[in-house]
């Protein structure tokens, strides 16, 4: 090496662009331009003050010690290297402002995957093995840490009517195509419940596993049981509606009819005032009258009735024949102008039924119904009640035999279902069968409607009802 | 004078009209119950009713569905109908029945009515 090649070599570390310095235990010896630069300190001068206790602690040794320093928005690392039987060291000093702002975004990354309430794993695509699972995912699926790396990814994908791998094939298949998918799926879980998680999936180059897919899984099962509840609102108050809709039409169809009768009554009142006719049309008349302001108040009390049902009311064991007393005495009272046999024909005696005070209901708007449609100068009511054993339930069976007008066939069907043609205004039930009905389903019995003599119906009708008998 | 059908579920609706239409000097040629029981009543009837008075819900066939047929045995049978059923109105009318009363009507209006639809035919 020639004289100027070792000058030039002497340049090196001045023109070195990263800061360099040798320092004493107090002071400076050398520091480049760099250095310079950044520490506003040249030769002679103290150590920089931030430098030196790391100095003092490596001064005489053979450790090399880093010390990373700020500088505004720039940050340096500077390796502070003791010289062997030298009372100095050498300083290099390197910026690594760009490599911290990588670190950070890395440790920033790693604390929202940590953090995050979402489940993340990867998938490497080409086997469908796990390679990398969040906290969260783990604890959602219920594994421990770590547990479900290497594991192949139909684990996570609950059977249902496609199997895992069929689930898997599909949303790969879709990824493939489009690059993302996202939806609801049914997870599977470690200890084999399932549960629902909505979930985002993309894929993308990870440079050590390769092509793989990113899966984030929002558990959503809390809100597919909100979801569920909520149909299920919706279902009941849909049916609610149709209900009310038909109480309304019914309401409506009877108050109007009733009103007719009592405007042509009190027309053809009116017509004989100015012209007497005889005293039993006119008494007739009167009857039909009395009649519709009764019909009237049953309805309306039928209607409070209706909406005092509950699906699940508290029942007691009650004596069947007391309120069916009642009820009797209410019908003739109330059709004291008709010629009314009731008759009650029991064999048992002492039972009791599950029931409550609706039972009434039941027994008056049945016989409400024989007498109303009946056309004899003298309606027959014939009351058999009788125990009965039906799909290993004791029931008793009461059967309410009337001489009307009987029931068609196409309406004896749908009769106490509420379906009978409403839509085309066909004569269905009227609200009285309709809170019968609603009775007896309360108390979890049954109703039904046959001929009184099988295949004729103009006999008359048998309207059946079994209640659930106490034990 | 009219004949007439009367087409009434409600037994003291029924008996009520037959009043009324009586009062006024009309015949009740015959009565049904329910749809089904009209369509039959007035195909057999040896003479055919002037007016047929029909409710619309009633058991088994309700009133549009009777007034179909009828309207099918007799394009220039006159009904009036009588129902509660406000709704089906339009339905009736395009039909082609002469006149809906709805329910309740005083017994002048359906007299008046009756005379009316019985001026139709006379013309």
């Amino acid at each position: 090496m020639n004289d100027v090649e070792i000058v030039d070599l002497a340049k090196f570390p001045s023109e070195n662009p990263n800061p360099i310095l040798r320092v004493s235990k107090d002071k400076v010896i050398y520091i480049n331009k760099a250095g310079h630069q950044l520490l506003n300190v040249q030769a002679e001068d103290p150590v920089p003050k931030t430098m030196l206790e790391s100095i003092k602690k490596v001064l005489g040794t053979d450790s090399v010690a880093s010390l990373e320093i700020e500088f505004g928005n720039l940050i340096y690392v500077f390796n502070i290297a003791p010289i062997v039987n030298k009372e100095y060291v050498n300083i290099y000093g390197m910026n690594i402002t760009e490599r911290k702002k990588a670190e950070e975004e890395i440790r920033l990354h790693s604390e929202i995957m940590t953090n995050m309430t979402e489940g993340v794993y990867l998938i490497r695509l080409d086997d469908g093995i796990i390679v990398y699972t969040n906290p969260r995912f783990e604890k959602m699926f219920g594994y421990n840490q770590g547990e479900m790396i290497g594991q192949y990814v139909t684990i996570v994908n609950a059977p249902t009517d496609k199997t895992p791998e069929e689930i898997k094939q599909e949303i790969v298949g879709i990824l493939e195509e489009t690059g993302e998918w996202h939806g609801e799926v049914e997870n599977i879980k470690k200890d084999g419940t399932s549960f629902w998680c909505y979930a985002n999936v993309s894929t993308f180059n990870h440079p050590v596993y390769g092509r793989v897919i990113v899966s984030v899984h929002t558990d959503i099962t809390e809100r597919k049981k909100i979801e569920d509840k909520l149909k299920k609102s919706e279902e009941l108050i849909r049916k609610a509606y149709q209900r009310a809709e038909i109480y309304k039409d019914l309401f409506a169809h009877d108050i109007s009819n009733i009103l007719q009768n009592i405007k042509s009554s009190i027309g053809l009142l009116s017509m004989w005032q100015k012209n007497p006719q005889n005293p039993q049309k006119l008494t007739e008349v009167i009857t039909i009258v009395d009649h519709q302001v009764f019909r009237g108040a049953k309805l309306i009390t039928n209607i409070q009735k209706l909406s005092q049902i509950r699906e699940e009311p508290v029942l007691i064991g009650i004596d069947p024949f007391n309120k069916l007393d009642e009820a009797v005495q209410f019908i003739k009272k109330s059709y004291s102008d008709k010629q009314i046999e009731i008759e009650i024909n029991s064999q048992i005696r002492g039972v009791k039924i599950m029931a409550n005070d609706l039972l009434l209901d039941i027994y008056e708007n049945l016989m409400v119904n024989s007498v109303k449609y009946n056309k004899n100068p003298t309606i027959k009511i014939q009351i058999e009640i009788s125990k009965i054993r039906e799909d290993n339930l004791d029931y008793v069976k009461f059967e309410f035999f009337d001489n009307g007008i009987g029931i068609s066939d196409s309406m004896k069907k749908g009769i106490f279902k509420g379906t009978t043609k409403r839509e085309d205004k066909s004569k269905g039930m009227g609200l009285g069968l309709i809170l019968v009905s609603k009775i007896i389903q309360s108390y979890n019995g049954k109703i039904w409607v046959e001929d009184k003599i099988k295949g004729d119906l103009s006999q008359g009708s048998n309207f059946v009802v079994l209640l659930m008998e106490v034990k | 004078m009219a004949s007439i059908l009367l087409v009434e579920d409600e037994f003291s609706l029924v008996r009520l009209y037959e009043l009324v239409l009586t009062s006024f000097g009309h015949n009740v040629l015959a009565v049904a119950n329910n749809g089904e029981e009209a369509v039959q009543k007035y195909k057999n009837l040896p003479f055919k009713p002037d007016i047929i008075i029909m409710d619309h819900r009633m058991p088994i066939k309700n009133g549009i569905e009777a007034t179909e047929e009828i309207l099918e045995i007799n394009r220039d049978a006159k009904i009036i109908f009588a129902s509660a059923d406000k709704d089906i109105r339009e339905k009736a009318e395009m039909m082609g029945v002469i006149s809906f009363k709805s329910k309740p009507f005083s017994n002048e209006r359906l007299i008046a009515n009756i005379e009316k639809a019985l001026k139709i035919k006379d013309l």
